[in-house]
């Protein structure tokens, strides 16, 4: 069954079928909070018929402070996705689909240019995923992950910011066909 | 120097700064005499505070109620900030005395400069931060009287009228006085939306956002009327589908819940159907942005709807719901079409009559009204996707037996499981007999083998295991209503035909030259894992039930199922690294046998961080201190390995301190980005991590470890005990949070049933009732503990040990959460908690009983002493030695030490303790001696066993018996099939290796020197 809700601040005691996958990273409850705090509309979750959590998404809906406004690298009013994950037995149903979606929908709602997000160059089922869904590859973000949960000896994994665009960008100003040469250092995206 | 406001004040800081406070005093003084401000009061204040003499602390308090006392106000922030760094000098994270005082002077601050914005935030900001929520209150009401145009202002205020009014700072009577006005205020502020007739240009004193409806709800939920509550949210102004309530999906969710509640069945009928219908209509884009409304939570109120108004139409229309949904020409995602596809099996539950007129034909017509057909039904479907078990286990379990019997022989025949071809067409027997479940050679052949197998496991054990559980039967004894053999609770045929089956088909998926893994990510799971999980639940319900007693552990009958799931999980473990349910099951299993270092092994392969410390950390430390309270030792190396286990608890506690920091600074920014309803949230996040079962267990394994390798425990572990055990713990019956995720761990069981993680406990798992008991006890060792260091604490203690005793007469001892030994530990720190009070407690030496009372609470603390050696003594399962074993040992070493720290501590008070006691104590003595003598010499008994050589060899025999037959014989041939000879040998190597670790321990128990 596919029943969504919004994440509750209690939920973080429940969150382990999804967090205890290697993917998925567990960060102090700041982090969490404070996407409840600022965005508690774009964090949200789908259950099991038991209640226990099979999936969140936690996203953001934000431009690049406005200090930063003359960068190249400047980001206008975007939708973001900063965590989606599905429990490994409730992986391949459309969870995640379906939970993005409702994220682009906000984005749409409030007028966004398009929705990114960064993944690990190694995560092909991630990017088939986002691809299928009318995301490509806007540049890639040298050494962006400290970590490569596929090589304990690698000093780190390059990401790929991927992007879809809204109905704002109608001329398709902030997406690339080409993105995948279009190399940057993680101090150039915010 | 954040402090400073004038540069004359620079020499007094330096001098603090190089913390040579006599000279800052000084210098103080020195400008004070020149010229008194309430900032160089302060400043003289804080500086005194810094100052280590226990007089200088007490006078910091005593000015600082002094100040308060006098009505001062001080309108200069900086020097109540001064006071406020005194108070957390002398009395660190105080609630009580800095609402008395600093939040006092914040709100005669704000009271004197109301216009002053910054310093209001400021004051409100820190009160909201020690839970001052009566000061923040007026604050926040200041802020809304004296900045009418701020329209987060009046939100502010009534939130914190609201949080005031529900939280324990808030006297009864008053309670509906703020809860009252934050109702009535909000409730005119929804009365301005509902009436506006421009939603794009709303008056400032008007709900405007989504966050501001859920505080609505919220308030109204508590002060109001329900049918309000269900009026606002049915208001096209207030409700989910208003301009204000932008979509949140929540509001659909309440409204839905509340319509079910106020029995609106034909409104709630008429509007789950409407919104079904709109999820699956394009919009002028030809896009399903509503495709959300087809959730499962208006399917089932649909359902629900329907079930009540008793009416076939309605059943019709929900057909035709779910076929518009199926409709292949409907494209809404697969993720809702499955709801639609669960809706259809929940209506044909519920009205199979009026459904099984218009069924799709899927076979011969006399099996169209079957329950177990439509079940299978959707099997076909789903059952690629591995919660297609959890999906329809709830209508299995509803089935009548007769059915249950059907299902299960088509489930052993196997047809109709696959997808058809076609899905219209009728299925060709020959054509399943291909499709045979042992064709496991795609990821989602084995899913669908794996939920087959699932429901066999609960159709064939787990439901009827359930049964057996609840019938009145005193026997215990049973015919197996799937076998037909004698059973206990468990069958063991039916158990040992399904492990077989489910290790085989583990076997066959994985011997695919790697076909499938190639197309995993080195972080996936298996898809066969679940086969191995199963085998393994199967094993270890064998085992629980064929615990029979003999001298050696490993010839006990029961266990060679377990060491058969271990071996099965960890070859698993080796293909599915990211599995972390195998793990899970590992550390109970690994602890259950007393291989503490590999269920250490185990569980660091779970990475917990963070909040997962307080969730799960139970599963290792929970009883740590009697499992292997010694360092870790571990050949494997790693430097997350070599962490010690004191180490590892700390890092758990540190997440408390540093979460209420996290928490307090989210609680604000929510206030300002007006996400009223996450502040709710959050507090109640800071209730159960403050009040959280598994802080209280890190407190108590920390100082037996403590105590057991270096004698005492220090300082700093008792202050973090202060901090991290909630005040209330004595005071009522429930206060601590059980945060612990149990739902984690696998679980295939029937819905009725316990889940596996209780199934699978060897030893009683988690209870607020034996903390509570260890807390006691805890209490009473820190008293008598010989070490000076804690010459400072045992008043407080011993105060907080008689209120406990005087607030809790009984001599309750929660048994089911506990083992025996722990049982017998507890009556006897329960009689020394009594004797410690009551010995020294010369008012009721004057009573007439009162000497054969003290005999008495003596003789009961000699007699369960005894209790406890005989317990040792009589215990002939000890080699290797077991959790029950070591919990046993290392339980009655605890008690028997602070038996002989007790009659030493009491013998140092002299006459303060009533007379007889010197006699009882020397009895007390004597039979603490023994319990230890008992202790050491099984401890001895038990290393010789184990020194003795040939145990990878006896752990082998153990795994794969010669001895076995039959069913038994083939299961042990599956298990032993699924692994090689090198992986046995070092893994069996491993397990006799931990042994020794664990009882490595041992060294460390001796019988304390006298003084
Ligand atoms: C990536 C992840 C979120 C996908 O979740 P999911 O719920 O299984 O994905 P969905 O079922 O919604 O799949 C949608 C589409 O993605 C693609 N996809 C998903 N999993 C796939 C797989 N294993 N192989 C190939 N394609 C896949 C398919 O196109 C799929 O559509 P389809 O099933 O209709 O063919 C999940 O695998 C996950 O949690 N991984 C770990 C955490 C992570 O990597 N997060 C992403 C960080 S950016």
């Amino acid at each position: 069954m596919t029943s969504l809700r919004p994440f509750h601040a209690t939920d973080v005691f429940k969150f382990n079928p999804t967090n205890l996958d290697p993917l998925t990273e567990t960060y102090d409850l700041n982090f969490y909070f404070s996407y409840l705090a600022r965005w508690p509309s774009l964090f949200n979750l789908a259950t099991s018929p038991s209640g226990t959590i099979s999936a969140y998404i936690m996203g953001k809906l934000e431009s690049s402070p406005s200090y930063y406004i003359t960068s190249a690298h400047y980001l206008p009013f975007h939708a973001h996705i900063t965590a989606l994950t599905v429990a490994p037995h409730a992986r391949r149903l459309g969870l995640a689909r379906v939970l993005s979606q409702g994220l682009e929908e906000k984005g749409e709602e409030y007028d966004a240019w398009f929705v990114d997000l960064f993944v690990r160059k190694s995560n092909r089922i991630a990017q088939a995923l986002y691809k299928g869904m009318g995301y490509s590859v806007f540049r890639v973000v040298k050494g962006y992950y400290s970590d490569d949960p596929n090589d304990e000896s690698a000093d780190g994994e390059d990401a790929w910011d991927m992007r879809k665009p809204l109905r704002r960008d109608v001329e398709r100003k902030h997406v690339r066909s080409d993105g995948e040469k279009w190399e940057v250092m993680p101090e150039d995206v915010w | 120097m954040d402090n400073l406001q004038d540069r004359q004040d620079v020499p007094i800081w330096n001098a603090i700064e190089a913390k040579n406070f006599k000279q800052a005093l000084k210098l103080v003084d020195k400008r004070l005499a020149k010229k008194s401000t309430d900032y160089l009061e302060a400043l003289k204040i804080y500086i005194r505070s810094l100052l280590p003499q226990v007089s200088e602390k007490s006078a910091v308090i005593l000015h600082l109620e002094d100040v308060v006392a006098r009505k001062a106000v001080l309108s200069d922030l900086a020097a109540i900030e001064l006071y406020e760094d005194a108070l957390e000098e002398v009395l660190p994270g105080s609630r009580e005395v800095w609402i008395k005082t600093i939040g006092e002077l914040r709100w005669r601050c704000i009271k004197a400069v109301p216009k002053n914005e910054d310093t209001s935030l400021a004051c409100l900001q820190s009160c909201l931060s020690r839970d001052d929520l009566d000061h923040a209150r007026q604050i926040a009401n200041s802020l809304e009287k004296n900045f009418p145009n701020s329209h987060l202002y009046i939100f502010w205020n009534i939130t914190s009228m609201f949080m005031f009014s529900i939280s324990p700072q808030c006297p009864e009577n008053q309670r509906k006085i703020w809860g009252g006005l934050a109702l009535g205020q909000i409730g005119k502020l929804a009365a301005a939306t509902r009436q506006a007739t421009d939603m794009k240009q709303l008056p400032i004193r008007s709900i405007q956002t989504p966050q501001e409806l859920l505080l609505l709800d919220r308030i109204t939920e508590v002060f109001g009327k329900s049918e309000n509550r269900l009026e606002y949210l049915q208001d096209k102004h207030l409700g989910p589908e208003s301009t204000v309530a932008k979509g949140e999906w929540s509001l659909w969710r309440l409204r839905l819940k509340l319509m079910t509640e106020a029995n609106h069945w034909q409104d709630l009928f008429d509007l789950c159907g409407t919104l079904l219908k709109r999820a699956r209509t394009p919009n002028d884009s030809n896009q399903l942005v509503e495709a959300s409304f087809s959730d499962w939570t208006v399917w089932e109120a649909y359902l629900k709807s329907a079930s009540k108004l008793e009416n076939r139409g309605n059943y019709n229309e929900i057909r035709e719901e779910v076929e518009a949904h199926l409709d292949p020409a409907c494209e809404i995602d697969k993720g809702w079409k499955r709801n639609a596809s669960l809706a259809k099996v929940k209506l044909s539950f519920e009205c199979s009559a009026s459904f099984s007129q218009n069924a799709p034909s899927i076979g011969p017509s006399d099996k169209l009204s079957s329950q177990p057909n439509v079940i299978l039904d959707y099997l076909q479907e789903y059952g690629d996707a591995s919660t297609a078990y959890n999906d329809i286990r709830q209508f299995v379990e509803v089935l009548k037996p007769d059915e249950r019997s059907q299902l299960m022989s088509m489930l052993e025949d196997n047809t109709a499981l696959e997808k058809p071809q076609q899905p219209t067409g009728p299925v060709d027997p020959e054509a399943a007999d291909i499709s045979d479940s042992r064709n496991l050679s795609t990821a989602s052949k084995i899913t669908r083998a794996v939920n087959r197998l699932k429901l066999k496991h609960l159709i064939k054990s787990s439901i009827p295991e359930q049964e057996r559980r609840q019938s009145f039967a005193e026997t215990q004894q049973f015919k197996c209503s799937s076998c037909a053999n004698d059973c206990g609770v468990f069958c063991r045929s039916c158990l040992v035909q399904l492990a077989e089956e489910s290790v085989q088909s583990y076997r066959s998926a994985i011997s695919d030259d790697g076909q499938i893994t190639k197309s995993l990510l080195s972080t996936d799971r298996h898809p066969a894992d679940d086969f191995c999980v199963l085998a393994a639940m199967c094993l270890i319900k064998l085992g629980r039930s064929n615990i029979s007693p003999h001298s050696e552990n490993l010839k006990s009958s029961g266990i060679v199922y377990l060491l058969q799931a271990m071996v099965l999980l960890e070859s698993a473990w080796l293909r599915s690294k990211s599995n972390f349910q195998l793990s899970l099951m590992l550390v109970r299993l690994y602890s259950h046998l007393g291989c503490g270092s590999l269920a250490m092994r185990a569980y660091q392969r779970l990475f917990l961080k963070e909040v997962q410390l307080d969730t799960l950390s139970y599963t290792m430390f929970d009883r740590i201190s009697t499992l292997h309270p010694h360092p870790i030792h571990d050949s494997s190396g790693g430097s997350s390995n070599t962490r010690t286990l004191i180490e590892q608890l700390q890092k758990q506690q540190k997440l408390y301190k540093t979460s209420r920091e996290h928490i307090n600074k989210n609680i604000w920014l929510s206030f300002k980005h007006g996400s009223y309803n996450s502040i709710f949230e959050f507090r109640e996040v800071t209730q159960k991590l403050s009040h959280s079962i598994s802080a209280v267990m890190s407190v108590v394994e920390t100082n037996r470890i403590h105590r057991f390798i270096t004698s005492k425990v220090p300082a700093g572990a008792i202050r973090q005990m202060y901090g991290l055990i909630p005040a209330d713990v004595e005071s009522r019956e429930r206060v601590l949070s059980d945060n612990n995720d149990y739902e984690t761990f696998p679980n295939f069981e029937s819905s009725r049933a316990p889940g596996f993680e209780e199934l699978s406990r060897f030893i009683p798992g988690p209870s607020e009732s034996r903390y509570r008991v260890t807390l006691l006890a805890e209490r009473i060792m820190l008293i008598v503990d010989p070490s000076p260091e804690l010459n400072g604490e045992r008043s407080i203690l011993q105060q907080s040990l008689s209120r406990h005793i005087k607030q809790d007469s009984t001599s309750k001892v929660g048994v089911k959460s506990m083992t025996r030994a722990e049982q017998i530990a507890a009556h006897a720190h329960r009689a020394m908690a009594i004797i410690l009070t009551e010995s020294c407690d010369q008012e009721l030496w004057l009573e007439g009983d009162f000497k054969t009372r003290l005999e008495g609470l003596n003789q009961e603390l000699s007699n369960r002493l005894e209790e406890l050696a005989e317990l040792i003594g009589a215990m002939e399962t000890v080699i290797p030695a077991f959790q029950t074993t070591l919990n046993a040992i290392y339980t009655a070493y605890e008690v028997g030490r602070s038996a002989l720290n007790f009659c030493k501590y009491l013998s140092t008070k002299g006459k303060a303790v009533h007379l007889s006691q010197t006699e009882a104590s020397k009895k007390v003595t004597q039979a603490a001696e023994q319990l230890i003598r008992v202790v050491m010499e099984k401890c001895a008994f038990i290393k010789k066993g184990l020194d003795e050589g040939g145990w990878i060899d006896k752990v082998l025999e153990s795994v794969f018996p010669d001895s076995q037959t039959g069913s038994e014989l083939s299961l042990t041939e599956a298990v032993r099939k699924v692994t090689d000879e090198v992986f046995m040998e070092e893994w069996a190597g491993d397990v006799v290796e931990s042994w020794k670790d664990s009882i490595a321990g041992f060294s460390y128990i001796k019988i304390p020197t006298k003084v």
